[in-house]
This record gives C-alpha cells, structure tokens and sequence, in this order.
C-alpha cells in the first residue's frame, strides 16, 4: 500500500503536493473520519483515515496560486489526527483545537502562545488489559522536546474533553495506565498525534534557492535598474535569509519623500482639543522633521503633531473640520468607526474626489456612539499612515457611569516605523511594495516617541484607550515587572472595543489589538516599582521551521508610593489598595449592551445572507520566492506577528500579488463584488479566510459607516459580544459576523493590512434608504 | 547557463522525489545491472571483510539475498541456470557499513538538507550497504525512510535509524536541548517505542543525563553511541556507553582544563604531542576494550579544514549541485589556507590514536559524517575515509575489515552481515580494479544489497547536481 503522505513530509513542494493528488485518485478518496468515528466532530469529519503507524498527518491538497472557494474552517490547521502505535491496532482519533473565548480575535498567553481546549474523539482502542497489567488510558500533552509532559486526563472511546493546551508545537499521547489517575506517564504509548504547528521543520533550503541567486530574479518589467535604485531592507535579527532571495528587487521604483529634512519644521506631540457640538477644527496634513533615535527624519504629521491632534468630543455632537492637504501627494481623511454622514467618509473615488496638494476639503463630522477612534488617510495610507498620519478622537459617553471611575485616562496610539540605515525605508511608486504581508516596522512608536511613558501612585487604575495604527502589525500587549522578567503580568480588564462596550467585561493577561482596532481596558497597579509595556509574540523562523519569541519593550509605567497603603482614607472593612480597587475588582455586566444587542439574538442562528472567502492570486514571484513559500505552505500561524521574511516580503509588489476578497456565489473579487442593502437590513455574512492560499494570513477586515457583531468563529459562538468595525481574522479560520445597516450610502470593505487594501482587497456596497 | 540549469534541476526534482517513484511502480530496472537469483561471481579477487589477506580467483554464488558459497573458482558448484558474471581483473568485497551516516548533509553557509533521496543513493552507488544514521535532525523522517528503503519504494542501503540529538542547554536548537535526566529517560523512551535503534549523546551533554539516557536505552533494547565534550571517554564508558564517535577529536579528558559537565574549548589544539602510548591514553584504550566500547573513526570530516591535505577530489564538486560545490569549493580552499584550520600534527594524531587503539585490541569501525563544510559527501566521503585509513597505517584488508565487519559487529548483526561469507547476506560491491593496487574505491561497480546487484555508475548519474539538495 502506498503512503501518499510520507513524501508530502519529506519535500511539501507542489510537485509532490501534485504527486500525492495523483496517488489519492488512483487509491480512492480516503474514507475520512466520518467512517470510522460516526459521531465526530464536523471540522475534523474530512481528516484521512488515521490507522496505521505514520505520524505525519495529511494537509490540503495543495498551495493554490488563485485562491479556493472553500468556505469552511481548515481542519489541517484546527485538528490533531491521532496515529496508533503497534500496539493500537486499528484504533484512531482526531482532536480538535478550539480556542478557549476571549475578547480578542485570537487567544493567547501573555507570551503569545496560542491558547486550545482540545477535544478528542476516539475509536477502536483496545481494551487496556489486552496490553499488559492496565486499566484505562490516559492522555498527555507535551512539547517536541518532551519536557514538561502534561496530563490531560483519562481518556475513552468516543468524546472527550481534554482541557487546555497552551505550547507552540507539541505531542499528545495516549497510553495505556495501571490507574485513570496516573499522573506520571508509565505505560505503553497507544495513540499519539502531533499539533500542526510541529508540522514545520527545518526548510530544505536548497531546493531551488541556490540556482535562484542572481539573474533569475529580475522580470521583463525590470528593465530599470532596481538593483541600483534600491537598498537591501533591514533584516530580521538572528533569521538569516535564503541566499536565493537575496538579489530579488521590488519590481517598483523606489518613492522617497522629496523634501530637505533641515527645512522643515519640528515635528510637535500630540495636543489635546476639545471641540464643542457645532465646533470647527483646521486640519492641516505636512511635512514635519521628526526626531527618532538619534535621526532626523521627513516625516508627515496632521498639524505638525505626531500623533494628530486628540479631539476630544461629547457623544452625539457634530463638528467640523476644515482640512488642508500641504503634502505633495493626494489624500483625502478617513473618520474610522464613525457612523457618520457617508459624503465625510473620506474615501478617495467613493465619497469624495482626493484632496489635491495645496487643496481642502470641508469635513462634517457626527459621533453617535461613546469610544475611542481614529482618523487617517483613505490614500496610499501604506505611505501616509506610515509616515505619521493619524489621531485619535475620544468620545465622551452623554452616561455618566459608562465607565468605572479611575485615577487616569491615558489615549494610547501604537505603531511601528520601518527604519533603514539612515531614513524610513522607501515606499513603492507605482504600487506599495511589502505586498505579502505588510510593512512591519522595526521601531516602536507608542504614542509617537520610542519609549512610552506614564506616573502613576501604587493603587491607581488607569483607563487604556488603545488603538493600533500601525501598517500590517498586530500587538500581543501586557504590562510586566520589570525587574523580573517572567513574573506574572497584570490582570488586564477589557471594557470596550471599537463601537460599544462589551456585553461584560472580563480579565485577560494581555491585549491582541490588530490594525484599526480599539481596545478600552483597565489596569490598577498594585505595586510600587515600574512596568514595562511589553508586546510579546510568537514569530516564526520560517528557515529553520522554529517559533521565534519576540518581545519588546514599548513603555514602562513608573508607580510611586507605599505598596498596600491606601492613598485617601478608605473604609476600614475594605482591603482596596486605592480609591477604585473594589470598582477594578469587579466585572460589570453593561445590561444597555446585552438589551442592545437582544433585539438581533433570533438571527444568530438562521443561514449566512452573503459569504465571502479572503484569499490571494500570485504571478511571476522570483524563484526562490516562491520555494520558499511553498515549503513554509505546510503550516500557518494564525497570526503572522512579526517580520521574519523581510527580503521575501519586500520584494513583492502589486506587479505579482494581489490580495482578494471573493463572493464565492457570485464568482465576484474585490470591487466586482455588488452588494445592496436597504436601511435596517441586518444581514449574517460569513467570512473565510482561505488557507489554501499560497501565503494564507490573518486580515483585519474593516466595515464602514455601520456596525456589526462577531457572531461564531470555527462554530464556536461568541459569549460576550461587542459592537466592532474591524475584525481580526485568523488564517484558515471562519467567521460569521452580523452586519446592522443603519446609515445609508457607499460604504467600504477592505482589509486594513494597509498594503492589503493597495492590493485592491476592498469592495464597496450601497445602503439604500434613509434613517428615518 | 543558470537559465538552462533551473528547468533541468526542476526535471530532476519530479524524478527523484520518493513519491514520483513509487508512481513509477517502483520500476528501478535500469540502476539493476544484474538482477536478483542466481548469480555467480567468478574469478574474483576477494577482500573478505575478516581482515584475511585478499584471496585471488574466487567464486561467489549468490543465490536469492544470500551467499551460498564462497571458494576458488572450478571448486565452487555453480548450479544450472546461474548467472554467471566473470569479474576478472575486479575485486570484491563486503559492502560498507557506515557508522556515522547521516541522512542529512550540511554545507557551507548554513545550508542543510534531508538529503532523503540522493543521499540515500549515493550511500548505495558508493558501496555503503548499511548505515547508522548517528544522529537526526527529523527523527520521523529517517524512519520513514528507512520503512521505504526496506519496502522496496527507495533505493538505498540498509538503515539504522537514530533518535534526536541528546545534548545540554547549550546546544543547537534543532537538537534536544536536555534539562535533567529525567527528560532524557523520557526522550529515549519515546523514541526507542517509535522505532529508533541508536541514540546519539552530543557535545553539552551532562553526565547525570548521558548515563539516564544509556540506562533508559538500555532498558528498552537500544544503544547509545556519542560525540562528546563535556563528558570524557573514560567516564562515557564508566555510564555504559556502546560506541563513540570521532576518536580523538571528540575527547576532551587529556585537556588539563578539562572540568567536570563542561566542554573545554579548543581543547584538540594541545593534542599534537599527545603520547598514544602514554598512560592516560592507553587507560582510556584500557577501559574502552574491556568494556566492549567501539570507536568510529571520521577522518574525512576534519579533513577539509586541514592545512597541506590534497584537494577535494573534483568528483566530490562533480556529484554536488553546482552552486553548493562553489561554496564547499571556496571554504575548502580558505580553511586549508589556515582559517580556523586544524593542526595537521593533530590530524596526523587522530590517525595515529586510531591505529593505537587497534594495536591495543580495540574495535574500530569508520564512518562518513556528511556535515561539516560540505566536503564529505554521504558515500564519496565513505570512500574517502578508505584511503584516509590506508593513510593511518592500516593494510587494505584491515581498512575492508574496520568498513565492514567492524561496523556489523557494532550493530550487532556479524552473523548475517559485514563478512563475504557463505551464509552472510548478499551485500557486496564489485570494484573494477584490483583495490589493493588502486589503493581507492572510485572504480565501484557494482553494489549488491541483498541479492540485487545495483549500477553503481547509473546511479550516481541518477543524483548528479543534487547532492547538498535533496
């Protein structure tokens, strides 16, 4: 018999991926779980049949350079498949991986380790006498390495509940035990299975790259000299890059801010305006100086300040903002997660015409709802926003405990810049380049500066409005002692995201913001000493198949005073630290929000209205390119963290990449898609986010002028929903969100991965009708 | 030229994937020049393996995958049907067993392969009829290798496939880094259930854990063999280890600094007076020989980085894929011309503590380690290791002994292989010279593994370019 799956293993190329097709067809379609495990769960229902002693698990069919259709969670990433040993016969198993709630759009440790409960279903083992002197199975958790192992718990034929598992890559066994309660592993190894993550080894890196070097990668369009127009990019410490990558270029000419950087003026921090209802701002997108480390560099600010200004605002007021373009390029200021008037939206081509260099345009601007947003370009914002264009407005809720009382409120904007040797690394003329993944930078910018800042007394609770500004990076935020390092972090209690507060609030360890996304949380610090804001991820060292931790430290918050001693006099019964310990210490139910959202609760389960699935087309990449990710194909992150392919992701352009979004009943992508709603449609989408795609990753999918719910991921459903405007989509996930239309007009859709929405990942759809 | 290369390495690619063969209803007919049965080698000079002198005019019948007989030619009774091949003027002898064959390679700049498949062919073509892998990087990938090998869907040599690296927190990451002995009971454990027979200690490895990992393996039907550091040979022994690799290079106990759980640096470099017949040594020697600890000699890995050493032969850059060969060739040249290289006078000492622990009555066996800079490929860097131990001072057929016999005896299968013996299995190669006058293997012919014989120059064409590849 043979075993298709072992050469998949051993070279996960196309020729093989093809090869294994072939061989499939010529053996029969596997049976599936299905057929051996009836009662199997429908995400892991299509995995092959597991009897047998390989270990290595089947994966899709292979890399699709267009794109699939398919429409469902990917059960390659999401299930285990369970092998038995000799010992087990013909017993088999499949388990999958669901991500415990939390309020972000993936879970996991303040460490970035994603978070699982596994859930196992079982068949066929043996009874454990036949194997010796044992009475039951037990299941372990353990990584590659093998230390710690990890009792999960006794396990049977059928369905069980395994609890959480929180490694990057490891095992589960099944053996079989004297006693149900063993807790050290004795007995035979019965079934076993490897996590998909551990499915990344060590690439075999030669296999195309070296006969890739120079010459092979330059196109018919490179009839410049790009090796002269550009610079190598930074590259990612300690992740050396594919010697066949290393002469690709940008197959677009290099864009360069053309101005004297000692002319212009000195970039400003963010300043504060309160605008009353009725009230006008003059806005004004330039050129400023700003220093970063010890360089000086042209970048671009609203008003000269980096960030914009704050503009602080009452819940339901409406102002105005008299905006003036002074940059040398179009613009045109997009108000993000504002249900507003649809001819302020800000978008070039569909609410208005850009904004031409020395011109202006009027914006009137309404805030129906309480929160945190923000503004920012709606052109070529990969350039734009990258070079400092954005600020916040906060909105004060009209109610006066819509949030808990706290000692400080603190606007936090989070961002990172992509330096070279001596200015921002350039920008891509006739398209962005960065265009697979994004442009993640190598510098922090909290709040504008390299290191963010803040005082506080011991026992304070500070309100965190956070946004992420950034192009393509999402954040993993905790705020951790510094002087020990791998001490607990502080308890994080999240009360808002993007539109609204949620149903309840809850504890987390750490943040998951993605671009464009809001968080509102709080944080009491209990002890005096410093915290650092640390944003700690998990990347991956694609050429060694290795997780890579990345943790950086973006600000450190100094408290002050005498841990445990009460800063103002306190009833004695209460053991709080500070004025709102007790208030920190409890979780609110919004009851507003959970009656808000009652009125939609009868279609959380009816059938999807509209799908849409997010995948990506590819053409003419170099070589070596393209190798590679073809291997790093056998596995993806749920989120890409960080920037460890920085030649391969550089040199990819709008010449050879375009990210999609495609109505699979239609056939329509990107801005052929047509949809039309009436005012007070609520219409159920599902979202998937294709992993067959030759470069699956996460998309932080922005609607706007409306709002929408989260309703399931993988079909789990959400249990504590909020009101959103940008979702954070894993790789080979599915997600149903429910989308309310209240504001009439052209409204977009697009990836907010900023060079994902250059790739022409966006549609628009109308809302017709009128609020009354 | 790149432009005509890339299609043609793509072309090679879809042939020599394992898969694409198995398509290919695992038809190796064109690498067989003479198939399995009944065949008669007549009029050979025979290199037994049992370290007898060579033995002209001598017939050896082969009758499924075993050797029936073996005698003079006219005294041997060929049976009707035979297939009767004259191999006057060639001389015979036991295939190979490589003891430190890894199926993976490293070259220069970083650059790693499984080399699953042109690996596993050139071990063959070379006339390396069994291997201990010594070491993997992909633990599951050698064993499925090896289950395709043995299933007939692979074409390579017998394999023994070894468990993860075991070494302490200071090792590489695609190693296990060890934190205690219990991890390493638990490692070996978990690898012997899934079908690993060796386990290789590495050179940050603790004494506390090497000698878990040598009772756990114990325990479970396995052995362990090592490349050390910061354990000693003595103390290796003293924890009840089966084998240990590289000779001297790798033992660091008659470095003064040496202190206990640490790997001294550069220790080797104060090795080249070390007296061979000095007390130190020879206790060491003592200890290995009493308790049945066998030693694998890897010249031709520290060769390259030996000043004054010949050149790479140029059909080690033939066999590699072209731009690797110019990275092997370039480090070759600058790491004899004295960049980190070794003392020749060690080098010379290497091979003579070898020779000494002969003497001495110790077993030696040989293998390639195709890691390093590139310059030992699997199988040529086996072939390699020939001529360095002729090198060392040992006859041809001693050389034929420590390649073959020795290395079965390690294995523990002496009595079916190793030997060209009645009885044995029919792993034999054909060197179309007389060996003890070419003084190299470069003419192999033909490669018999259990009762096939194997073209070896077809295919070694097979995986030109490909080598360092895949």
């Amino acid at each position: 018999m043979l075993q298709p799956v072992l050469s998949r293993i051993v070279s996960p190329i196309p020729s093989v991926q093809a090869t294994t097709t072939l061989l499939a067809l010529l053996l029969g379609a596997p049976a599936g779980m299905r057929a051996q495990i009836p009662d199997v769960t429908a995400l892991c229902a299509d995995r092959p049949p597991a009897t047998g002693i390989s270990l290595f698990s089947d994966a899709p069919p292979s890399p699709e350079r267009a794109g699939s259709a398919n429409s469902r969670p990917a059960s390659d990433l999401n299930c285990i498949d369970l092998f038995s040993t000799t010992r087990g016969g013909d017993a088999a198993g499949v388990i999958q991986l669901q991500r415990p709630w939390s309020p972000y759009g993936v879970t996991v440790t303040a460490d970035g380790i994603h978070r699982h409960e596994l859930v196992a279903w079982l068949a066929r083992l043996p009874e454990p006498s036949t194997l010796g002197p044992y009475n039951a199975y037990v299941a372990w958790a353990t990584p590659l390495a093998l230390d710690p192992v990890v009792r999960l718990g006794e396990v049977t034929n059928g369905r069980n509940e395994l609890g959480e598992v929180a490694f990057n890559k490891y095992l589960v066994w099944i053996t079989a035990e004297v006693s149900g309660d063993a807790t050290e592993r004795e007995g035979p190894l019965v079934v076993r299975g490897r996590s998909p993550s551990s499915r990344m080894e060590a690439h075999d890196l030669m296999a195309l790259a070296p006969s890739a070097e120079e010459g092979m990668t330059m196109r018919s369009s490179d009839m410049v000299n790009m090796a002269e127009a550009w610079t190598i990019p930074p590259m990612y410490e300690g992740v050396p890059m594919l010697p066949g990558v290393m002469s690709s270029r940008p197959a677009v000419t290099p864009l360069r801010p053309q101005v004297e950087v000692s002319t212009l003026p000195e970039a400003r921090p963010r300043e504060v305006v309160r605008l009353p209802d009725g009230g006008t701002l003059d806005l004004e997108a330039g050129f400023v100086r700003k220093r970063v480390g010890d360089r000086d560099l042209a970048m671009m600010a609203f008003n000269g300040q980096i960030p914009g200004p704050l503009i602080e605002v009452t819940e339901a007021a409406t102002v105005f903002v008299n905006f003036r373009n002074e940059t040398p390029m179009p613009t045109a200021v997009h108000w993000h997660g504002l249900r507003l008037d649809n001819r302020y939206d800000g978008v070039p081509g569909v609410t208005q015409d850009p904004v031409p260099p020395g011109r202006t345009f009027r914006y009137q601007i309404y805030f129906p709802d309480p929160g945190i947003y923000w503004y920012h370009p709606h052109h070529r914002e990969d350039v734009q926003q990258e070079l400092g264009l954005a600020g916040n407005m906060l909105v004060e809720p009209l109610e006066t405990d819509y949030y808990n009382d706290v000692d400080h409120e603190e606007v936090v904007m989070l961002d990172d810049l992509l330096l070279g040797t001596d200015d921002v690394v350039p920008f891509g003329k006739e398209s962005a380049n960065y265009m697979l993944m994004g442009r993640f930078g190598n510098v922090f910018l909290t709040n504008g500066e390299p290191e963010y800042g803040l005082d506080v007394d011991a026992g304070d609770v500070v309100r965190f409005h956070l946004t992420n500004v950034s192009n393509t990076r999402t954040f993993n935020l905790s705020f951790r002692p510094t002087d020990d390092r791998a001490g607990a972090p502080l308890p994080i209690k999240v009360v808002a995201s993007d539109v609204s507060r949620f149903e309840r609030e809850s504890l987390t360890e750490s943040v998951v913001i993605a671009p464009a996304e809001r968080y509102t949380v709080e944080v009491e610090f209990p002890f005096s000493g410093a915290w650092a804001l640390t944003n700690h991820v998990q990347g991956i060292n694609h050429r060694q198949g290795l997780f890579l931790a990345e943790a950086s430290v973006l600000g450190r918050v100094a408290v002050s005073g005498r841990d445990g001693a009460p800063r103002v006099n306190t009833a004695a019964a209460s053991p709080a630290l500070g004025v709102h310990a007790h208030e920190f210490s409890t979780l609110r139910t919004h009851e507003d929000v959970v009656a808000d959202i009652d009125q939609y609760r009868h279609l959380f389960d009816t059938a999807p209205d509209r799908e849409l699935v997010m995948t990506l087309e590819v053409d003419e990449l170099p070589m070596a390119i393209e190798q590679s990710m073809n291997l790093d194909w056998v596995y993806f992150n749920p989120v890409e963290w960080t920037g460890t392919m920085p030649m391969m992701n550089w040199a990819t352009s709008g010449e050879e990449v375009s990210w999609i979004l495609r109505e699979p009943a239609t056939g329509a992508e990107n801005d052929a898609i047509a949809w039309r709603f009436q005012v007070g449609d609520v219409v159920k989408i599902r979202i998937t986010n294709d992993r067959a795609a030759f470069h699956a990753m996460q998309h932080p999918l922005h609607i706007h002028g409306q709002r929408f719910l989260v309703l399931e991921q993988n079909g789990i459903p959400n249990e504590n929903m909020v009101w959103k405007d940008t979702v954070l989509l894993p790789t080979g996930s599915t997600t149903d969100i429910l989308l309310e239309l209240t504001n009439p007009g052209r409204w977009m859709v697009h990836c907010h991965i900023a060079e994902h929405l250059e790739s022409g990942m966006k549609f628009v759809f109308d809302v017709e009708g009128s609020l009354e | 030229m790149k432009s005509i290369l890339i299609p043609s390495v793509l072309t090679l690619l879809l042939a020599a994937l394992p898969g694409t063969a198995s398509l290919a209803a695992q038809n190796f007919d064109e690498y067989v020049a003479i198939p399995g049965g009944t065949v008669a080698l007549t009029n050979a000079k025979v290199i037994d393996g049992t370290g007898a002198p060579a033995m002209m005019g001598q017939t050896i019948l082969i009758e499924g995958d075993r050797i029936t007989a073996v005698g003079p030619t006219g005294s041997v009774q060929v049976p009707a049907g035979a297939n009767v091949v004259d191999v006057s003027g060639k001389t015979v002898i036991p295939g190979l067993v490589g003891l430190h064959n890894h199926s993976y390679y490293t070259g220069g700049n970083g650059r790693a392969a499984q080399l699953s498949f042109s690996g596993s062919r050139l071990y063959l073509a070379s006339g390396v009829t069994t291997i201990r892998t010594t070491g993997a990087q992909q633990p599951y990938a050698e064993l499925n290798l090896q289950r395709e090998i043995e299933a007939g869907r692979v074409i390579g040599p017998t394999m023994y496939a070894t468990g993860p690296y075991l070494t302490g927190e200071q090792g590489s990451q695609t190693m296990t880094r060890l934190e205690g002995p219990e991890q390493a009971r638990r490692v070996v454990r978990y690898w012997a259930e899934e079908g690993v027979s060796w386990f290789k200690a590495y050179t940050w490895i603790s004494r506390a854990e090497l000698g878990a990992a040598i009772e756990e393996a114990h325990r479970n039907g396995v052995k362990v063999t090592a490349h050390l550091c910061s354990v000693g040979y003595r103390e290796a022994v003293a924890l009840g280890i089966d084998n240990l690799e590289h000779g001297l290079f790798a033992n660091s106990e008659y470095d003064p600094n040496k202190r206990p759980d640490e790997c001294p640096p550069g220790f080797r470099s104060g090795y080249a007076n070390l007296d061979v017949n000095g007390p130190d040594v020879q206790a060491t020697f003592r200890d290995m020989i009493d308790n049945d600890v066998a030693m694998t000699s890897t010249l031709v890995v520290y060769e390259i980085s030996v000043a004054g050493r010949p050149p790479i032969d140029e059909r080690v850059y033939d066999v590699l894929a072209p731009e690797i060969a110019e990275e092997v060739r370039a480090i070759a040249v600058a790491r004899r011309a004295g960049q980190g290289a070794i003392d020749p006078a060690v080098f010379a000492k290497a091979m003579e503590y070898e020779r000494a622990f002969v003497d001495a009555g110790g077993l030696l066996a040989a293998g390639v380690d195709p890691t390093g800079y590139g310059a030992a490929p699997p199988g040529y860097g086996d072939q390699r290791n020939y001529e360095l131990l002729l090198e060392a001072g040992f006859t041809a057929p001693e050389v034929v002994q420590i390649m073959s016999h020795n290395g079965a005896r390690i294995l523990g299968i002496d009595s079916d292989v190793g030997t060209v013996e009645a009885g044995k299995v029919a792993d034999l190669v054909v060197i179309d010279a007389d060996l003890e006058a070419a003084g190299n293997l470069h003419a192999t012919e033909v490669v018999f593994r259990h009762g096939i014989g194997w073209d070896s120059p077809k295919l070694i064409e097979s995986i030109r370019g490909l080598v360092g590849v895949r």
